[in-house]
C-alpha cells in the first residue's frame, strides 16, 4: 500500500512539475474568455499590399498559385484556395501572431495581400482553443499539449483524492468538501440534462 | 542560539503546513469542477458524432399576463424569457413582421426558440441538445442571473480559477521545501517550461 501511495505522489508531482507552466498558461488564458465582457475589444493592425502579378505567371494557373503562396510569405492554417463571388482567387492563413489574406482579382493582373497583426489578448485566446490537424508540427504539438492537459485535470483529481485519503486521519472535513463539490456537480448536470 | 535558529524552521513548518492544507482541501473543492473541465475539454478537441444526441424538439404554445410591445426587444425578450420561467440567455431578440418577437433563450444542453405575439400569444419550440451539450456549455462559463445553480457555477469558476494558480505554485513550494527537492524533479519543471515556451514561441513566431 505505501509503495502505491508513493506511486500516486510520484504521478501527482512530476504531472504538476512537467505541465506547471501548460496549466498556468491555460488558466490564465481561461480568465480572457470568463472576462471577455468586460475586456475591451482588441483591434488587429492591418497592412494592405497590393502588386501587379507577371502575365507569364498569371496565365499558368499553377504558377498563379505558387506566386501567391511565395509572396504571401504566411505560416499557419490554411484551407487553400477558394474562388472569390467577383472571379477571383483567394486563399487566408491564419495563425495565433497574424491572419493573412490574400486575393486575387478576376482578371488575374493584381494581387491584394493583407496582413492583420492579432494582439497579445487574441493570441491567448487563440492558442486557448487552439486544437486539431493542419498547419505543421507545431500545431500538432499544441494539440497534444492540450489533451495531456485536460488528461492531466482528470489525474490530479483522482491522484490528489488518493493522496488525501491516505495522509489525513481525520477525513470528516474532507468528506464534507468533497460531498458538496460533486453532489453539486452533478446534481446540476443531471439538472441540465434531464430537466 | 537554539530558539532563534528553531524559530524560522517552526514559522516554515507552519506555513508549509498552511500551504499544503489549503492545496489539499482547495483540490478537494475543485475536483468535480476538474473532472468536468478535463472531459469538456477532450470532447471540444475530439467531438464524438455518436454522443451527441438531440432530443426532439417539443412545440407549445402559451399565453402572456400582458401584451408584447415593440419597444426594446431585448428587454421584452428578456421579460417573455423570465414571465414563462426561461432559464438560459436571451439571444437574437428582433421582430418579424409575420412572427412577432422572436429570440431564442440557450444554457448548457438546452435551447428554446420563442416567437411572441404582439396579443401576447407565444408559440415555444424546445430541444434538449444532450450530455456533451451540457458539459460542454459548462466549460464555456457564463453568467445566468436568473438562475441560482448556474450562477453557483460561475463563482464556482472563479475560485477554481483561484485554486488552480494557487495550486500550481504551492505545489513547486511544497515540493522545494519537503527534502525531495530532486535533481529529475528540477530537470522535469525546467524541461516543460522551456518546452512550453520554445513551443510558444515558434507558433507566435
Amino acid at each position: 500500500m505505501k509503495s502505491l501511495y508513493a506511486l500516486t505522489r510520484q504521478i501527482h508531482l512530476f504531472a504538476g512539475l512537467i505541465l506547471a507552466l501548460a496549466i498556468l498558461f491555460y488558466t490564465i488564458s481561461g480568465v480572457t474568455f470568463v472576462y471577455a465582457k468586460w475586456i475591451p475589444r482588441e483591434p488587429t493592425r492591418d497592412s494592405t499590399e497590393t502588386m501587379e502579378i507577371p502575365t507569364a505567371v498569371a496565365t499558368n494557373d499553377g504558377k498563379l498559385r505558387n506566386y501567391v503562396v511565395t509572396r504571401a510569405n504566411a505560416r499557419g492554417r490554411t484551407d487553400g484556395f477558394h474562388d472569390t463571388p467577383t472571379g477571383g482567387l483567394r486563399q487566408q492563413w491564419n495563425s495565433p501572431a497574424m491572419r493573412v489574406d490574400a486575393e486575387v482579382s478576376a482578371d488575374r493582373t493584381k494581387l491584394t495581400i493583407t496582413r492583420a497583426k492579432i494582439g497579445p489578448l487574441n493570441m491567448l485566446r487563440y492558442l486557448h482553443v487552439l486544437s486539431g490537424r493542419g498547419g505543421g508540427v507545431g500545431y500538432l504539438a499544441w494539440w497534444l499539449v492540450l489533451d495531456v492537459v485536460s488528461v492531466a485535470m482528470l489525474v490530479f483529481a483522482g491522484t490528489g483524492f488518493l493522496l488525501w485519503y491516505r495522509s489525513t486521519k481525520d477525513r470528516r472535513l474532507g468528506w464534507l468538501i468533497l460531498g458538496a463539490s460533486w453532489t453539486y456537480a452533478v446534481g446540476l448536470i443531471a439538472w441540465l440534462a434531464w430537466s | 542560539m537554539a530558539p532563534s535558529a528553531a524559530q524560522p524552521i517552526k514559522a516554515r513548518r507552519n506555513r508549509h503546513r498552511w500551504l499544503r492544507n489549503i492545496h489539499l482541501y482547495g483540490g478537494l473543492l475543485c475536483s468535480s469542477y476538474l473532472v468536468v473541465y478535463g472531459i469538456s475539454s477532450l470532447l471540444f478537441s475530439h467531438p464524438i458524432g455518436r454522443l451527441e444526441r438531440e432530443g426532439p424538439v417539443r412545440e407549445w404554445v402559451d399565453t402572456l399576463k400582458a401584451p408584447v410591445t415593440r419597444d426594446d426587444p431585448a428587454g421584452t425578450a428578456r421579460r417573455v424569457a423570465s414571465e414563462l420561467a426561461l432559464v438560459g440567455r436571451v439571444n437574437a431578440p428582433e421582430w418579424k413582421a409575420d412572427e412577432g418577437l422572436s429570440f431564442t433563450v440557450v444554457r448548457p444542453g438546452f435551447k428554446y426558440s420563442v416567437r411572441a405575439q404582439e396579443s401576447g400569444v407565444v408559440a415555444l419550440k424546445g430541444q434538449r441538445l444532450g450530455l456533451t451539450a451540457v458539459l460542454k456549455g459548462l466549460h464555456d462559463a457564463r453568467q445566468y442571473p436568473d438562475s441560482v445553480p448556474l450562477s453557483l457555477w460561475w463563482n464556482f469558476t472563479h475560485i477554481t480559477i483561484l485554486v488552480l494558480l494557487f495550486s500550481t505554485v504551492s505545489g513547486i513550494i511544497l515540493w522545494t521545501g519537503s527534502g525531495r527537492f530532486t535533481m529529475s524533479g528540477r530537470l522535469v519543471l525546467i524541461g516543460g517550461a522551456v518546452l512550453g515556451v520554445a513551443l510558444i514561441g515558434w507558433l507566435l513566431r
